[in-house]
């Protein structure tokens, strides 16, 4: 059980990588007394980009909030090693038309919120995703494409894409219609090889992924233009995507992280 | 932007003699500056609402803490009910926690309540917040979050 019903609004996102406090926080935050976390700075971070408030009262409520913030962590354990630095979950806005899930909104709080305290490096994304608010974004994701080709060609990048569900989503075995789906989106940006569920460990990622009750249903071995958060969020996108316009609308579990 | 002091300036209005109407109160109007005397709290409660915590054991949690604006005041006491209703409709107190904390909302800087979830029954849950300035003046209201309906049954 991991408290989500077929139609909760609720995303949880996760990213994985290594991380190096800087040498300076500790000091800084004694002389201006602060305790900030992940938590603390997803919440600013969010209410500085006007995606959500978590403030209350009479007048105080933000319109058009893309998000009602629920919870988020980190971990920040100085070993060198990959791990889940920081997570956020959300109920995502169900009355705003045609926005998407907001993926790369999340994935931009939670690394502007590691960034600030430190060196990250980033391995990997997941992400639990409310499939039944997906909208059709094919003509956004024309655009990301575009947006992604302008990359140095020396950065292309080798990844893995693990798509899981359970076994009530009517996914399993649509492996073949789900590639030539997200192939689509890609606009010819990146390049789908399917590969076994489980053939390759996902080194890129660490900890709690909120599999649930959920089986890996496929997974593909991809090059994308080049390696960063934003293009883990395009990812994750041309797959939600690809899900939404095959008809899937439970919860699913998209990971993408770098090859090993 | 001043009106994010709704609730100090209805209480500044009380202190001097002049209660707000219940339409200003409602539509969060600027205040006039002369009743934004700093001798009043000016802050916000801020929390975030019920959901199912990541963690293994199923858990419903929601936090609680506050913003200040200009108001004085270095610490707060922040009180958090976790609340879920019956199938009758009525709300019932699940959890509770207390906390006297700095206005960062960082690690030390929240109230948290939390109930292990009993089964998986679709229950509706909220939480209300209070925030307490300590030695400043402020408004006796709570904040309620949005009702929201978890797969987290309360064992009502």
């Amino acid at each position: 059980m991991d408290g989500t019903r077929p139609q909760d609004p609720t995303l949880i996102l996760g990213i994985h990588g290594t991380f190096e406090q800087h040498p300076w926080i500790e000091r800084v935050s004694a002389e201006h007394d602060l305790d900030e976390d992940v938590f603390s700075l997803a919440v600013k971070r969010a209410a500085a980009y006007g995606w959500s408030s978590t403030r209350f009262g009479a007048g105080a409520e933000l319109g058009g909030q893309r998000w009602s913030h629920n919870d988020a962590g980190g971990d920040l354990t100085p070993d060198g090693g990959v791990r889940q630095r920081a997570w956020l979950q959300v109920s995502v806005a169900e009355d705003l038309n045609a926005q998407h899930l907001p993926v790369l909104p999340a994935v931009t709080v939670l690394s502007d919120a590691l960034h600030r305290m430190g060196a990250f490096r980033f391995t990997g994304l997941h992400a639990l995703v409310p499939l039944h608010l997906a909208p059709d974004s094919r003509f956004d994701l024309a655009g990301d494409a575009a947006w992604f080709a302008l990359a140095d060609p020396a950065s292309s990048m080798g990844l893995m894409v693990t798509l899981s569900a359970r076994e009530t989503s009517g996914l399993h075995g649509r492996t073949a219609e789900i590639r030539a789906l997200a192939l689509a989106r890609t606009f010819g940006r990146m390049t789908l090889e399917r590969v076994s569920p489980g053939q390759f460990a996902q080194q890129g990622l660490a900890g709690e992924l909120q599999r649930s009750d959920m089986q890996e249903a496929m997974a593909f071995r991809c090059v994308a233009p080049e390696w960063s958060p934003d293009i883990a969020a395009w990812v994750t996108e041309v797959l939600v995507d690809a899900l939404r316009a095959a008809g899937v609308a439970h919860p699913a579990l998209l990971t993408v992280s770098i090859t090993p | 932007m001043r009106r994010s002091v709704v609730l100090s300036v209805a209480l500044a209005g009380f202190i001097a003699g002049t209660p707000l109407s219940p339409a200003q109160a409602d539509t969060g109007s600027p205040a006039p500056q002369s009743v934004m005397a700093d001798s009043i709290g000016d802050f916000q409660t801020a929390g975030d609402r019920v959901h199912v915590s990541k963690a293994k054991t199923p858990t419903a949690s929601a936090h609680g803490w506050w913003i200040n604006g200009s108001g004085p005041g270095i610490k707060a006491k922040v009180t958090i009910w976790l609340q879920a209703k019956d199938s009758k409709g009525h709300w019932h107190t699940v959890a509770k926690d207390v906390k006297t904390v700095k206005p960062s909302g960082g690690s030390q800087g929240r109230a948290t309540a939390r109930k292990f979830c009993v089964g998986d029954a679709d229950t509706i849950w909220r939480s209300i917040v209070d925030v307490d300035v300590i030695g400043v003046n402020d408004s006796p209201d709570k904040l309620t979050t949005p009702a929201t309906s978890l797969k987290c049954g309360a064992g009502l």
